[in-house]
């Protein structure tokens, strides 16, 4: 038997989760520049600090992989809520039409009853997939945030044994790790939003 | 769906517009919010077939329990035919709209949110720390019409008075108001049925200092533009279907 979540409920998550993604796509944008910056201190830094640079390569991988994936997780959101709120009409049209058969006895009510539970159930089908491609791609970003705070600590190891460009790439990293930290904040709260969708009866 | 910051002070202004999944034969609408402090009002939220839209671009800014007051300028479906949905989501929110209407709006669905009927004379509402206060603008179009203006932000929402008829992509503000002319000029002489009440309300909004006046359809006007639509709205002959 294939789960129904409450339409109020999906609706309202599915706006959050949009919205959780939005902020999170802000930032993954400040981030993308901070990559960038490093990158380009990184260069002018030259033979002194190589091995900053396949790590400041890879944050400017790692932002841009991010913004693309939020973007991508904003429109499954939006479709998301397009389809709760098309599964919330099919169900208050199933309820009204109950109502209806209650008072009268022909059978072209049942018929309608009939033909729009099936849509109902179509587009429910629909929406649970949707909704675990939703939570993949989120465990995506989560990991991706996850490995940027791991690797901000190793470049904040390496501008160590630099000297004139210390200070500046350890602030950088600083950024790099407070970026990742806040979006990694924005995912969890989208997870949680879908959490309670999905112990909701 | 495109979302921009109008006014941004101790209070915000936002408009939502241009939804691109909104199906193709609705008219297009533009939605607006107010948020100051933890409160915030949206005014003519717009039909069923755009609330999911809304409601997913409104979180990007506030959640959920900011949502805490709603506006209906009038009854028709364009503007709030998305209340049995918004009565869900929000049930502790409270409708503003013409008290005369009271009895049709229900009927989109109206258990939950308090219903707030504004009297004839218009009046005023307090959202956060900002007052905002209620036009009378009847018969233009509706029977019972309002529309609303912020002194602070010098913002006036003037629902259908200076909608314009135009494709899903155009901009958001004037660029011309000269050729805007002749996409507002069929839209207010057939909808707008009374000479005498644009007269009145003319009378009243000249009074009103406004650098923005925004439309429930069509562009924002900003600045001289205002003036300029006001004298051409005064000059244009309204009501025209009782001559055809």
């Amino acid at each position: 038997m294939v789960k129904e979540y409450s339409p109020v409920i999906s609706a309202i998550t599915s706006s959050q989760v949009a919205g959780e993604l939005y902020r999170a796509s802000g930032i993954a944008r400040q981030l993308s520049l901070a990559a960038k910056n490093s990158q380009a201190v990184v260069h002018r830094a030259g033979s002194k600090v190589a091995g900053l640079k396949v790590i400041s390569e890879y944050f400017a991988d790692l932002a841009l992989k991010t913004i693309k994936l939020a973007e991508e997780i904003n429109t499954i959101s939006l479709a998301i809520s397009h389809m709760a709120v098309e599964r919330w009409r099919q169900t208050t049209l199933v309820d009204h039409l109950k109502e209806c058969q209650k008072k009268t006895d022909n059978n072209n009510v049942a018929d309608i009853i009939h033909a729009t539970r099936n849509r109902q159930m179509e587009i429910n089908n629909k929406f649970n997939v949707e909704i675990r491609r939703l939570e993949s791609q989120l465990s995506e970003i989560q990991q991706y945030m996850q490995a940027s705070r791991v690797v901000a600590v190793s470049f904040r190891l390496e501008a160590i044994q630099t000297n004139e460009y210390q200070g500046m790439l350890e602030d950088m990293a600083k950024n790099i790790d407070a970026f990742s930290e806040k979006i990694k904040q924005h995912v969890l709260d989208a997870k949680s939003h879908i959490d309670r969708l999905l112990q909701s009866k | 769906m495109e979302a921009k910051l109008l006014f941004d002070d101790k209070h915000q202004w936002y408009v939502f517009a241009r939804d691109p999944d909104k199906p193709e034969k609705i008219i297009d609408t533009n939605q607006y919010m107010v948020v100051s402090g933890k409160e915030s009002l949206v005014l003519d939220p717009g039909g069923i077939e755009i609330f999911s839209s809304m409601l997913s671009t409104i979180l990007k800014f506030i959640p959920i329990e900011q949502i805490t007051h709603l506006f209906a300028s009038h009854q028709d479906p364009d503007i709030i035919s998305s209340l049995g949905m918004w009565d869900q989501v929000i049930p502790k929110a409270k409708l503003y709209t013409p008290g005369l209407w009271e009895g049709f709006i229900r009927h989109f669905g109206c258990e939950n949110i308090t219903f707030c009927g504004i009297e004839d004379g218009g009046g005023e509402l307090k959202i956060g720390d900002t007052v905002l206060q209620f036009i009378p603008a009847h018969y233009l179009h509706s029977s019972a019409n309002f529309h609303v203006y912020d002194p602070v932000a010098k913002i006036l929402f003037s629902g259908d008075i200076g909608a314009a008829l135009e494709p899903q992509d155009s901009s958001l503000f004037i660029e011309n108001f000269d050729s805007h002319c002749d996409k507002m000029k069929f839209f207010h002489q057939r909808w707008m049925p009374s000479n005498e009440a644009k007269m009145h309300w003319l009378k009243r909004v000249r009074k009103l200092d406004i650098e923005m006046m925004l439309p429930q359809h069509g562009r924002i006007f900003r600045g001289k533009e205002v003036d300029q639509f006001l004298d051409w709205f005064e000059a244009l002959n309204v009501g025209i279907a009782l001559d055809s």
